[in-house]
């Protein structure tokens, strides 16, 4: 009781400090609250539709490869007859251009058409219709659009609006309008058409199928039984056919949606961390300016208990307060999204889902961190000499080196490197571990997060001391030269308040940390990624297959270099047996993507960088014989190249022979011909290719024939096709002439280095994003900083006061308070730049550990210097206030405020 | 018993690179209800002895007995226990919370040892009606003037009922009409509640307030004598520098 209304009077004495704290945790909790949350709302949304769309069904026949068409509607009849199941769907679905009213593309917008066999398909029975009724037959041109579909084409029910396809534009009617979550609508506008006209205008020489059968099986059907037993039948038929259950695929995406919220718990944690240590510092101020008070209670009988007490009730009152506001600002932050045009459509349908493990991670996180953050203060405060409260003013300590905290700090940094880099292995055969390399795995990599990550945040909280130590004696003089000031007046102002100042100082570190190990970790992945110099002009993708006639046409297009025409067929083969699985983790992706290309085109048209088993560039003769030799055997059949991070991934080398499970021939071992350079051409083909990344998570590309992905995978036709142009040809004229000549209006041309630029473009805004959570820490920081100022400026006023009467300006003193305050931007910027070049370094070893591969390094300098910049300049302003209302104060108010607080 | 015994104790500390021997081989015995004042020189080590009875720190040599127990042998918590039940404390610079009032200043050393019973509330409304600050019970420090804010600290250190209540020079920080109160306050607390008082002080005018003056020079109790007899604060100054010649 006495401890609480000590610490309360101690909140209404410091209101501002206080209020500084409350905020730093506020915002931190808020920011996981809000972060969460509509990360949440957006996740069930999504969730919603999806239960929507696919919920009923328990399984789903495409086929493998070829997601875009190839199940025989005879596979959807038979499947009718079996006694398990109670429906099924068959339904086809393609990507079309849209078309204005004057038949002109609509740039930019691409739309899924679905043709569904009404009324039989009752599926989409389940979404909101607007406007009119759903059709009800498999022909004819009435059509269903959804809301983005609408805007896109401007139609009401009742237009009409025409529809490419091979055989030219198709009029169809708008007879329903339907709403499905802003969420999906914005990414592909959809047209729902009767499955037999889409069949006949897609396929028309084979309209007899569909992308995928929908199967409903009978309550208390087994499933997995079902799905063993079909598979063998469609083995059968097919071999490239595919069944997957539902629950299966469900599985997958909450695998990956389990990551994604997992990264957004984190972006709040960060500021978290950053809150804990202004926490810190307040507490340390309170401890510091106490310590009469404190010495005074020791005398007269509070017990070192007590004392301790005292401080952690501090600490867990102003995270209550914090928490408590702090949760519902976070739920309101996400509530105001929901009226915001730019956010509206993530929660339009399904409104706000409040994360309760973002609010629990949030209250119970800021509390625990809190009292973390108070445990050094409490124990400084029971070492606090109860002689202190007889003399009539305290002696400040001289400061000395912080050896102490220096050595358990650089212990605790060198956790990280020692598990990632260090002999664990060797150390857990030693232990008599039989299975030490996958067990040092295991080790490594709970040990990265359970000691090695804590280790380097609070490692470098406790170097901090050292680092203002050593900055304030470094660069105390020239600071001191810069602002005009004598070093004298400089001198100790920081080392004074020690731990004080480290606080502060490692809060202004997370943020420029973490910015840094992103941006590094985003410009690492991306420079890994380097076009060949000799390299495809153009990418061509045609949402139908081209048939060798098309084929042909499309060589003789003018403009395009007839005889670099290059198809791409795609494959996306299961690794065999789990030789390369990470037991107990699974954290390597269990497929690859196999690209069939000719090989004598293929290697003429890039230039590909071949690398020894080492992964050390060839010489320019290795070069050439590696090219002859790669594309003898590609040639051969069942040889492949494989990139470089493939062979970092499963440490394979040429010569290896690696099994592949293939959809013709099951298990087939494909000997590695060659190691090259990512080439880059995996990354501009899954562009094209979305929803095969969605669905199966793919390990990096290897490269074989077209004629063992025909022979072994079944893959006949072909959507992608690389190409060289003429000089001086304009791409949207040869885009023109594709269109035409082959009839299909929705031919797709994209420049290499433009899909190039984009992609790059898209990794930066994402890390730009993704970076939003280290300028928010930065944020919190700030209040950090005036915090610490302020109480600085407060222990000295009385000396500030002796400064001024005897002829210190008003200039020179506010000169004084923001050379302090710079100088602690200066340590916190050394502190972040070398936590974050350290975490970066570890992530290294992480991606290697985790994914297998690991990119040289590149250090985003120019990110570091704006970073540096942002936490110098939050360090200056954030000093302002107080510098400037110190400098106002009269020098008799000064001493008379001084006096009163000794 | 007295509740007071020093015997024989030396304090040696180490004041940046020289060692110091602050007390040396001082025995003292202030029986019970006698007010005894401490005079000496700056630096004669009247603020160490005071200290050492106090538990603040420990003696390098020698026992303290407060109430008959040592208090050189306990640990910190213990000592801590002990200085809150049985020794009252006194500061120069009254050490109050400013943001407490004079009754929850008064209760400080109550409230560290767990919940106000009626009888500790009757305490200190007794308290706060024999220091003459029945009226001041709920001003903060800032509101009351320092002879008030010392008759707090007072009523903090008698709060407990304490075998002995040790001031450090509690008038340094008043003027002389303060100081006087202040003083007469001391002496009624030995004479009429017998009271046992041990007060550190430079001032012989606050120190002919005591009953016996003992007076230390260079670690060494070199004097002790009664103030009967002496006329006020120039006697006792007559007697003290003839003391310390």
């Amino acid at each position: 009781m006495v401890l609480t209304k000590l610490v309360l009077a101690q909140f209404s004495t410091r209101k501002v400090r206080t209020a500084l704290t409350v905020l730093a945790i506020l915002f931190s909790v808020a920011l996981v609250v809000a972060v969460t949350s509509g990360y949440a709302s957006a996740q069930t949304a999504a969730e919603g539709f999806l239960a929507k769309f696919m919920g009923a069904s328990d399984a789903q026949i495409t086929k493998q490869n070829d997601p875009r068409g190839g199940v025989d509607e005879q596979v959807v009849r038979d499947l009718r007859t079996d006694p398990d199941v109670q429906s099924v769907i068959g339904r086809l679905e393609s990507e079309s251009q849209l078309l204005d009213k004057e038949g002109t593309p609509i740039k930019s917008r691409e739309a899924i058409v679905t043709g569904i066999r009404r009324p039989e398909d009752r599926e989409v029975d389940q979404l909101n219709v607007t406007a009119g009724k759903w059709f009800n037959r498999s022909d004819g041109t009435d059509v269903v659009v959804d809301q983005a579909a609408a805007d896109a084409l401007k139609v009401k029910v009742g237009d009409t609006f025409k529809l490419p396809s091979p055989r030219g534009p198709l009029d169809v009617s708008v007879v329903g309008i339907i709403r499905k979550p802003g969420l999906l609508a914005m990414h592909t506008p959809t047209i729902y058409v009767p499955l037999e006209t889409l069949q006949k205008h897609v396929s028309p020489n084979n309209p007899d199928k569909v992308s995928r059968a929908s199967i409903i099986l009978k309550r208390g059907v087994d499933a997995r039984e079902f799905a063993d037993r079909w598979k063998t039948k469609l083995q059968a038929v097919d071999p490239t056919l595919r069944l997957r259950l539902t629950s299966d695929q469900r599985q997958e995406m909450s695998k990956n949606l389990a990551g994604m919220k997992m990264l957004s718990y984190l972006g709040g944690l960060v500021s978290m961390v950053a809150a804990t240590f202004i926490v810190f510092s307040t507490l340390s101020m309170g401890v510091t300016e106490r310590q009469r008070t404190l010495a005074m209670m020791r005398a007269i009988g509070a017990v070192r208990s007590q004392v301790a007490r005292l401080v952690v009730v501090e600490a867990l009152l102003l995270s209550f307060i914090a928490v408590a506001i702090g949760v519902p600002v976070g739920i309101l932050f996400v509530k105001i999204l929901t009226v915001l045009p730019r956010f509206k459509w993530i929660f339009e349908e399904t409104g706000v889902t409040v994360d309760r493990g973002g609010i629990l991670l949030g209250g119970i996180g800021s509390i625990v961190a809190a009292v973390l953050a108070s445990l050094l203060p409490a124990w400084q405060a029971t070492r606090v000499d109860p002689l202190a409260a007889m003399t009539p003013l305290a002696s400040p300590k001289l400061s000395r080196f912080p050896t102490r905290a220096t050595i358990f700090g650089l212990i605790l940094i060198a956790l990280d490197p020692l598990l990632l880099y260090g002999p664990v292995q060797r150390v857990l055969e030693m232990l008599g571990f039989t299975d030490a390399p996958q067990q040092a795995k295991v080790v490594a990599f709970l040990g990265h997060f359970i000691l090695g990550l804590p280790g380097v945040m609070i490692g470098f909280f406790l170097l901090a001391p050292a680092f203002v130590w050593t900055i304030e004696k470094l660069l105390g003089p020239l600071i001191a030269a810069m602002f005009g000031l004598r070093y004298a007046l400089l001198r100790q102002q920081l080392s004074g308040g020690l731990w004080r100042a480290a606080g502060t100082c490692a809060s202004l570190m997370v943020g420029l940390a973490i910015l840094i190990v992103l941006q590094t970790q985003g410009k690492t992945m991306l420079n890994g990624w380097k076009l060949p110099d000799k390299f495809p002009d153009v990418f061509i993708f045609s949402p139908s297959a081209l048939g060798p006639d098309d084929q042909t046409k499309l060589r003789q297009t003018p403009g395009i270099k007839s005889k670099e025409v290059m198809p791409l067929a795609i494959a996306s083969p299961q690794l065999g047996g789990g030789m390369f699985a990470l037991a107990s983790m699974a954290m390597l992706p269990d497929a690859t993507m196999f690209f069939g290309m000719d090989p004598d085109l293929a290697l003429k048209m890039m230039e590909l960088e071949f690398r020894d088993n080492s992964g050390r560039p060839l010489n320019r003769d290795e070069q050439a014989a590696m090219v002859e030799y790669a594309t003898e055997k590609l040639k051969l059949g069942r040889h492949i190249i494989v990139t470089d991070e493939f062979r970092q991934l499963k440490g394979v080398k040429v010569g290896d022979k690696l099994p592949l499970r293939t959809s013709r021939h099951g298990m087939v071992d494909y000997t590695i011909c060659g190691i090259v350079w990512s080439p880059g051409i995996d990354v501009m083909a899954s562009r094209f290719d979305l929803g095969r990344q969605l669905e199966q998570r793919t390990a990096a590309s290897v490269f074989g024939s077209l004629a063992d992905i025909k022979e072994d995978f079944g893959v006949t036709d072909a959507y992608l096709f690389a190409a060289n142009l003429e000089f001086f040809t304009e791409r949207d004229q040869v885009v023109k002439d594709l269109r035409t000549r082959l009839a299909k209006d929705n031919i797709v041309v994209s420049d290499v280095r433009q899909i190039k630029k984009g992609i790059q473009d898209g990794v930066n805004n994402m890390l730009l994003l993704v970076s939003t959570v280290a300028f928010a820490a930065m944020g919190v920081a700030s209040l950090g900083v005036t915090n610490t100022i302020m109480a600085s400026v407060r222990t000295r006023r009385w000396q500030f006061g002796v400064l001024r009467a005897i002829g210190v300006t008003r200039s020179q003193l506010l000169r004084m308070v923001v050379a302090e305050s710079m100088l602690l931007g200066i340590v916190g910027v050394c502190l972040g730049i070398a936590a974050g070049l350290e975490m970066a370094i570890s992530a290294k070893a992480f991606s290697q550990l985790t994914i297998g591969y690991a990119p040289p390094t590149v250090i985003p300098w120019g990110i570091i210097v704006l970073g540096s910049a942002i936490v110098m300049a939050i360090s200056i302003v954030a000093s302002l206030w107080p510098a400037i209302s110190t400098a106002r104060t009269q020098p008799l108010d000064l001493l008379s405020a001084g006096r009163a607080s000794a | 018993m007295s509740p007071l015994v020093v015997e024989n104790v030396t304090k040696n500390f180490r004041q940046g690179d020289r060692d110091v021997t602050a007390l040396r081989g001082i025995s003292l015995t202030v029986p019970r209800g006698q007010f005894l004042a401490i005079m000496g020189a700056s630096g004669s080590g009247k603020s160490t002895l005071l200290h050492l009875m106090a538990g603040l720190t420990t003696a390098t040599n020698g026992k303290v007995l407060v109430d008959g127990t040592d208090l050189t042998t306990m640990n910190d918590k213990t000592l801590t226990l002990f200085r809150r039940e049985r020794i009252g404390l006194v500061f120069q610079s009254f050490n109050l919370i400013p943001t407490l009032s004079a009754e929850e200043n008064i209760a400080l050393p109550l409230m560290l040892g767990g919940r106000l019973t009626n009888e500790h509330k009757n305490k200190i409304d007794e308290l706060l009606s024999t220091l003459g600050l029945g009226s001041r019970r709920h001003h903060r420090p800032d509101a009351m003037s320092g002879g008030e804010q010392q008759r707090v600290a007072i009523g903090r250190a008698l709060v407990s009922d304490p075998a002995v209540i040790l001031a450090d020079e509690p008038t340094g920080n008043l003027d002389s009409a303060n100081s006087r109160g202040v003083c007469e306050l001391l002496r009624d607390l030995s004479v009429i509640h017998n009271k046992t008082i041990v007060m550190v002080t430079h001032e012989p005018t606050v120190a002919a307030y005591a009953q016996e003056v003992a007076v230390i020079r260079d670690g060494n109790l070199v004097d002790r004598f009664s103030t009967e007899g002496m006329e006020g604060g120039t006697g006792l100054a007559r007697k003290y520098q003839e003391t310390l010649k």
